[in-house]
């Protein structure tokens, strides 16, 4: 499939706003009902009073095959800090759609998962991928493949995972979600691929 | 290396946040199957619970037999017949599939003759014929599989995926 390579759809560059960090995105039906983030000195941070934040871009869907991407500019130290990313998502019965999630504790432990009606089913096994300062995570799904993408800073992307699911083929919404209120991120990329679309494995994009 | 083909719930997954995670338990032992060089994939079935084909060492294959709730089918390619189990052994599989939530009248319609007749392919292609959404009930924190019969992934493709 290749990395991630759609250019940046938001770079959260503006006067501090939000929640959300625009009209262009709204909070993600979780359970849980969380804060979309909003946007503080040209990054993405929490937008409520607590840990979590998660947000989708609501102006349209995209897809089915497609990709998201965010840099991660701090993230805290803490245990179970996450950062999540969306594709193919939508609301039914609480969040649908597909998840690669990277929680920074001492594991530093990447999952794909299928939600359904707000219930994760991770898919096949876990991987292990530090994430640093500045980093880069992206998620890209193409047909029944979906792919964790890694890009240190100022490298080049790197797959840590792959696994295979048919539960959802239609477009959907892109979006992220991230817990600890410190954690700060940026340049969000992400849209439709279209179909017949080539790209190197070699760390080539954005 | 080793091949296993098992039976293995999935299990929620703690968390301090308010997420609901659901897992297949192989997961626990992901970074020793790593370690060997290895692989697995699995297919949701009834019961909450999987069809997992794993590659690992002899040794790796016996801990993760060993995992709570893990049934190991000690068989290793799907078109290899039952009939080297023993009478236990087929017992326990048996129950093990009724347990998940098909009927005994299903089994005997599927298998009247004896388990040790038929194929690894026969049995999991059986086990692998159903599945249902799982649903998160919030009054009980409870994650329960009674909803609508959802698309099960080809037993084939778990095959192929662990080569």
């Amino acid at each position: 499939m290749g990395a991630p390579r759609l250019p940046v759809i938001d770079d959260f560059n503006r006067a501090n706003t939000g929640p959300p960090p625009s009209a262009n995105w709204a909070a993600m039906p979780f359970l849980a009902a969380f804060s979309a983030h909003k946007v503080v000195t040209n990054q993405a941070v929490a937008g409520g009073a607590g840990n979590n934040a998660a947000s989708w871009w609501s102006a349209q869907d995209f897809g089915p095959d497609c990709e998201a991407v965010i840099d991660a500019i701090t993230l805290t130290p803490t245990p179970d800090d996450y950062v999540s990313l969306y594709a193919r998502a939508f609301s039914s019965g609480g969040l649908n759609g597909y998840e690669l999630a990277h929680n920074k504790d001492g594991s530093d432990t990447w999952v794909i998962s299928s939600y359904t009606a707000d219930v994760a089913t991770q898919i096949g096994a876990s991987a292990t991928q530090s994430v640093a300062n500045g980093a880069s995570i992206g998620l890209v799904v193409v047909g029944s493949t979906i792919e964790g993408w890694y890009k240190a800073p100022a490298g080049s992307w790197s797959l840590v995972m792959t696994r295979t699911d048919t539960t959802y083929g239609g477009a959907g919404k892109v979006g992220w979600y991230h817990y600890r209120a410190a954690s700060t991120f940026d340049n969000f990329a992400g849209g439709t691929l279209k179909a017949g679309h080539r790209r190197s494995r070699m760390g080539m994009g954005r | 290396m080793a091949i296993g083909w098992f039976i293995a719930p999935y299990a929620r997954r703690p968390s301090s946040r308010p997420f609901i995670r659901r897992y297949v338990v192989i997961d626990d032992l992901a970074a020793t199957i790593a370690a060997d060089g290895g692989a697995w994939a699995e297919t949701e079935v009834l019961g909450q619970a999987a069809i997992v084909k794993v590659r690992a060492s002899a040794a790796t294959l016996a801990l993760v037999a060993a995992l709570p709730g893990v049934s190991r089918i000690p068989v290793a390619q799907l078109d290899d017949p039952l009939s080297t189990l023993t009478a236990p052994q087929k017992t326990a599989i048996r129950n093990r599939v009724q347990a998940l939530g098909y009927s005994l009248a299903e089994r005997q319609a599927r298998f009247p003759n004896d388990l040790g007749t038929y194929t690894l392919r026969d049995l999991l292609t059986f086990v692998a014929s159903r599945r249902r959404r799982v649903r998160y009930d919030q009054a009980t924190d409870a994650l329960i599989d009674d909803g609508v019969l959802e698309p099960v992934r080809p037993l084939d493709d778990v095959d192929a995926a662990v080569a």
